[in-house]
């Protein structure tokens, strides 16, 4: 399956570079995530994972470098062009980001209300659905302030998958979960992409997670690329932040 | 002072901007009558307990001042037409401006800035929901519908409390107190309230709200962009009045009083 040169990959990310506060965050990110496949961007804490995954979906604006999305370049397109785009790509905030003005059941309706669905029973209907999915069968009533952080990020991983869209991006749908329910949700990613088809890029610590869903692999240090490729290789690595990260991993489980 | 004056037009700028986006918004998106209407319930029915109080008790006590003063020079029957003028005019619309700019240019901003730096605007955004939209405009049509009937119950408040201190307590004859006071207010006077009023309710939502989007990172930011919401907005419906009143009796003089 591995040789379709000629599919165009999802996204194709080339010289990414951004700066915030004076500080350079992306410096020079390039790699591809091919459609149907899942990308993991693995990389230690403030490497810029999060802000390369706002990238994706047109939230942040490269100052250097482009972004395609299925071959479109997205820097240059204004917040009305880029809504179809971003209709079509779920995305798992880090901290769930969940609308607090709202229950856990208008949530997860929301981006299919505003995708233009006004059947309030199929909308029902895939509520219910999508809450059996990350195991919160019964909790449609309850306000995000009260909930526990791993509900929040479960109602939220809910909420990206609603409205079935092409893509996912989901920043590390896993941390904060006890082990249980981190693998059930690992299962259901996995899931998603064998049943859905679906192209997903995950940013995490969890290397058991990304042994399990990744297809391809990028290991973000302050900035850069350090490593793109399948996710057996990166065991082989011999760069010495990528040893320090396995390592420190190895230990933890131990 | 470089530094002052260049963060005050930046200030001014995002004001600009933001009132540009909303128009915008209004000529090509969808209005969302729902958010409008539960904004129109949360700006004007829930303010007007401030709003009532605040006229009745402005009316009262300008009321008792005035009557003092022209009692001495036996002119006591002025007291309804000045008491009016000064409700239509400036008092209605600056004071109820002011309380709802309290009130909820806070609330605008605590609201939007909470939900910029919890990522929830990116979430909208990323559900290809425009936060202006979505949150700005409702707000907007909301006061633009209950600012002038907020003026109007302050101005009417204020009268109702000024005419019985005048006639129950001072002893000044109804009819005659009312006499004076409609051949003395004209529909100009009420006009240029709720004129200003519409106008003050604008600033106080694209104030607040400006200063929501822009709010920095964490909740010192959040309560920072509330301060910020209520000073700003509540200074510049002061400093806008001032101008609005020269256009407006240009525009819509008063009566002459001739007793
Ligand atoms: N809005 C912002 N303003 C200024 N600096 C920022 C902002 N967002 C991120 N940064 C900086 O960018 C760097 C990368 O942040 P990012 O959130 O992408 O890290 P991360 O790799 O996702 O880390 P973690 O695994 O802890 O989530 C950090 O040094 C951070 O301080
Ligand atoms: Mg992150």
């Amino acid at each position: 399956m591995d040789s379709l040169p000629d599919k165009l990959p999802f996204f194709e990310v080339e010289g990414l570079h951004q700066s915030l506060e004076g500080q350079e965050v992306l410096r020079g990110v390039s790699f591809s995530a091919a459609q149907g496949k899942t990308t993991v961007i693995l990389g230690g804490s403030g490497a810029g994972k999060s802000v390369l995954l706002r990238h994706l979906n047109g939230l942040m604006k490269p100052i250097a470098g482009t972004v395609k999305v299925m071959g479109r370049d997205i820097g240059p397109l204004s917040e009305r062009d880029l809504r179809p785009i971003r209709r079509s790509i779920g995305v798992l905030f880090q901290d769930g980001a969940l609308f607090d003005s709202m229950d856990v059941s208008e949530n997860i309706a929301f981006p299919l209300r505003e995708g233009g669905e006004r059947d309030e029973s199929a909308i029902a209907a895939r509520v219910e659905e999508t809450l059996s999915l990350v195991g919160l069968h019964g909790h449609e009533r309850k306000r995000p302030d009260a909930l526990s952080g791993g509900m929040r990020k479960r109602v939220s991983l809910a909420r990206a998958i609603a409205a079935r869209p092409d893509c996912l991006l989901y920043d590390e749908p896993t941390a904060g979960l006890d082990p249980l329910l981190s693998e059930n949700i690992t299962r259901l990613i996995a899931r998603l992409k064998d049943e859905m088809r679906l192209t997903s890029v995950m940013v995490t610590h969890n290397l058991g997670a990304m042994r399990f869903v990744a297809d391809h692999v990028i290991f973000l240090n302050h900035g850069r690329v350090l490593y793109a490729g399948e996710p057996e290789g990166l065991e082989d690595s011999t760069d010495e932040a990528i040893r320090n990260f396995l390592d420190a991993d190895a230990l933890g489980r131990e | 002072m470089m530094n002052w004056s260049r963060g005050f037009l930046a200030q001014l700028g995002r004001f600009g901007l933001l009132s540009k986006e909303v128009l915008a918004s209004l000529l090509h998106s969808g209005i969302r009558w729902r958010a409008v209407s539960s904004q129109i319930v949360a700006i004007g029915i829930g303010s007007q307990l401030v709003v009532i109080v605040t006229g009745a008790f402005t009316g009262a006590v300008f009321a008792a001042q005035a009557y003092f003063k022209f009692k001495e020079l036996g002119l006591g029957s002025a007291t309804g037409p000045v008491v009016s003028i000064a409700m239509c005019r400036e008092l209605g619309p600056v004071l109820a401006a002011l309380m709802v700019a309290g009130r909820m240019g806070s609330a605008m901003a605590a609201e939007i800035g909470t939900m910029r730096v919890t990522q929830q605007v990116d979430a909208l955004r990323s559900f290809g929901v425009d936060p202006v939209d979505y949150l700005v405009v409702p707000k907007f049509l909301a006061i633009l519908v209950s600012m002038p009937v907020l003026v109007a119950e302050a101005i009417w408040l204020g009268m109702i409390a000024a005419e019985f201190l005048t006639v129950e307590m001072f002893g000044v004859p109804r009819p005659w107190f009312d006499a004076q006071l409609v051949a003395h207010t004209r529909v100009d006077d009420v006009a240029t309230g709720l004129i200003k009023g519409t106008i003050f309710g604008v600033i106080i939502v694209i104030v607040s709200c400006a200063r929501g989007i822009h709010a920095k990172d964490g909740a010192v930011g959040v309560g920072q962009a509330t301060t910020r919401a209520v000073v700003d907005s509540s200074l510049a419906i002061l400093v806008v009045n001032f101008f609005l009143s020269l256009l407006l009796n240009y525009w819509l003089p008063t009566s002459s009083i001739d007793l």
